[in-house]
């Protein structure tokens, strides 16, 4: 078609719908590049969040022991009512539930005071005793710190971070679709990769990473906007349920009043209204005996089903017991909920189709559901979806120095968009590195020790973009792939040092997360070392490579 | 155990439509394929892709279970097909002898 080698297509809307969708997802994809592919990365640490934490916090594993859920509901209750008896919520997390991974039952309550801190305790199922948070415990920001990120990015208040991720998310749905049809080409010959060939070569990466994960990121982008539609659009909640509109200086109980609201509208004919009044009536009452609510569950479910049991308002006459399955049981939780005072089951009503239809989107894009393999699939897909932003970007500079002529020198643009991508690319992931290697290098009793342990992302992050910026052009990515190479081989190292549990007592213990860990670690580094080794040897063939690409004729395609 | 014959027959899938198109069948046989083998990768394809779905879906405790390990298998199917497509064609030949 047209001569991409030497006029550039992105000459603004201009010519037929290929042209001008090309011009947008090049420029829509060069702009938001940065911020989607640091939503990808941090995203997908996010699948594994709790095996994150338990690897950040450095403990081995409690306890293996088999106990029913009934026991460990008793024990769990005992002490809610020993240290947090004034609670307004408590929730027990059994084992075995998508965010335990270390046997112990994880048990929390929310005091009264809406500012106190979330009481977060950990309990072992053989005897019933508090064995976290432990004095010697490492006080980190974990997974969740990590995967927070993904949607509040960092160091500014998280409305205005929202709308940043809104945006990108938004255009990343733009960039997907006019992909589809830039690249249409390609579903005629699916599978094919052309290694060693500059442009053609970064090009069938692009197209490959992402037309074999298009489900996966149509999916985890459309049900990334659907997440925060009322965030969004909080005008259409505010003007039909009251409620503030979209401000986070509002005291968070307005905002779930008007939420509480539009469910209730939402849900059709519940027999009991209790579920939506949040707020409690004032008036004390004794909390049922949790046995026959037991019975009640397992009734329904068969016994030791349950993930999550939670009493809201445990000693006040609107108190809901709550029952959840376990998350990785069913593709949406059963539920079933239960008077805190009478002990007797309530009735849901029915919700209706647009929330079902949010509710399977939502579900679909957490993967609470996915079993280890699932969320290894989930895990490899989020790292094709930042393979694909990466190979686009890199695409972008690939191209334009492909087109140079042998006398014509690269502009400041492409020169720094060249060095962005290097320090990007690479930099975040070496950033991400520091922030488990400053886990473990920080003392364990410092203050502020998990806010030092996002700070050393970013530093990190913001050092290999400087990096990038003044070392030599041809050395940039060989330096710090290798760093990163470096940097993940002595992960199980530093962690083996520094903490009680390493990977060869993991894997003699049988400790798969702990264990899955480090082996991850050490693949990332096999994967960055290939890299940088591969590069390393390049020189010599990029300069034919590169007079080969001038005498070539003018392409048949547009390359973009 | 039915997970592993879910990737199985998206890999079969993958490998059954890749091969109808004359460039793959090209890259593996090293002749482009006669109109009665391309209709007979095709049909194989669409019959390997149905039992796909079947299996996925009715070993899945929940149907949307199913369908999100279908859609992560011929992911990681077609993955696979690239890489020996690109680097061990030989190496479908000999899974492709393997099965029958």
């Amino acid at each position: 078609m047209t001569d991409t080698s030497s006029t550039p297509p992105e000459t603004g809307f201009k010519g037929g719908v290929r042209q001008s969708m090309s011009w947008l997802h090049t420029w829509v994809g060069l702009v938001l590049g940065v911020v989607l592919y640091f939503m990808f990365i941090t995203g997908t640490a996010g699948y594994f969040n709790a095996e994150i934490t338990r690897w950040m916090e450095g403990t081995p594993s409690v306890s293996t022991a088999t106990v029913s859920d009934r026991q460990m509901i008793e024990m769990g209750l005992a002490v809610l009512e020993r240290e947090l008896p004034e609670a307004s919520y408590w929730g027990l997390e059994l084992p075995g539930n998508a965010r335990v991974t270390d046997g112990t039952i994880r048990v929390m309550g929310t005091p009264l005071d809406e500012n106190a801190e979330f009481s977060d305790l950990h309990i072992d199922p053989t005897n019933g005793e508090i064995v976290l948070p432990r004095d010697d415990l490492r006080q980190t920001g974990g997974g969740d710190a990590l995967y927070a990120m993904h949607y509040a990015l960092h160091y500014m208040p998280e409305i205005t971070a929202m709308y940043i991720v809104g945006v990108a998310t938004m255009f990343m749905l733009v960039a997907i679709i006019t992909g589809i049809i830039v690249h249409k080409k390609f579903f005629k010959d699916m599978f094919t990769f052309r290694p060693g060939k500059g442009q053609r070569s970064w090009l069938d990466a692009h197209n490959l990473s992402s037309v074999l994960t298009l489900p996966f990121i149509l999916m985890i982008t459309y049900s990334g906007l659907i997440l925060y539609t009322y965030q969004y659009m909080p005008s259409v909640r505010a003007a039909l349920y009251g409620g503030p509109m979209l401000d986070s200086t509002e005291p968070l109980a307005e905002h779930d009043a008007a939420n509480a609201k539009f469910d209730q509208e939402l849900a059709v004919a519940s027999e009991n209204q209790q579920f939506y009044e949040l707020v409690a009536d004032g008036k004390p009452a004794t909390l049922a005996a949790f046995g026959p609510v037991v019975d009640e569950v397992e009734k329904a479910w068969g016994p030791n089903q349950i993930g999550w049991f939670e009493i809201m308002h445990p000693h006040d006459t609107a108190g809901v017991i709550t029952a959840w399955t376990k998350a990785s049981e069913t593709f949406d939780y059963d539920i079933l909920y239960f008077d805190s005072e009478t002990g007797t089951q309530l009735v849901e009503g029915n919700t209706v189709t647009p929330n079902e239809v949010g509710d399977v989107l939502v579900n679909l894009h957490y993967g609470m559901f996915a079993k280890p393999l699932l969320r290894w699939f989930y895990f490899l897909s989020g790292l094709a979806g930042a393979a694909m932003i990466a190979t686009g970007l890199v695409l972008w500079t690939t191209k334009r120095r492909q087109a140079l002529r042998r006398d014509q020198l690269p502009d400041f643009g492409l020169r720094f968009i060249e060095r962005l991508n290097a320090g990007v690319i690479v930099g975040l992931p070496v950033g991400v590195l520091a922030y488990f290697w400053a886990n473990r290098l920080i003392p364990p009793q410092m203050e502020g020790r998990a806010d030092w342990e996002t700070n050393a992302l970013f530093i990190t992050w913001g050092l290999m973009l400087v990096h990038a910026a003044l070392r030599r052009a041809d050395r940039v990515w060989i330096d710090q792939l290798a760093l990163a190479a470096a940097m993940s081989a002595l992960v199980p190292v530093v962690g083996a040092l520094t903490t009680d549990v390493n990977l060869v007592q993991s894997l003699v213990a049988g400790d798969w997360v702990l264990a899955g860990f480090d082996l991850t670690m050490l693949g990332f580094a096999v994967a960055f070392g290939l890299t940088a080794s591969k590069l390393w040897r390049r020189p010599a063939v990029l300069r034919a490579e590169k007079t080969a690409s001038i005498k070539r004729t003018p392409t048949m395609e547009p390359a973009e | 155990m039915m997970t592993a014959l879910v990737l199985l027959l998206s890999y079969m899938t993958v490998v059954s439509f890749g091969l109808a198109k004359a460039k793959h069948h090209q890259q593996v046989f090293g002749t482009r394929p006669v109109i009665r083998r391309k209709r007979v990768l095709t049909a194989v394809g669409w019959v390997s892709l149905g039992l796909t779905f079947l299996v996925g879906i009715g070993s899945a405790t929940e149907w949307l279970i199913g369908v999100a390990l279908i859609a992560a298998c011929f992911t990681f199917a077609g993955l696979l097909n690239t890489v020996l497509l690109t680097y061990r064609p030989q190496a479908i030949l000999l899974l492709l002898k393997g099965k029958t």
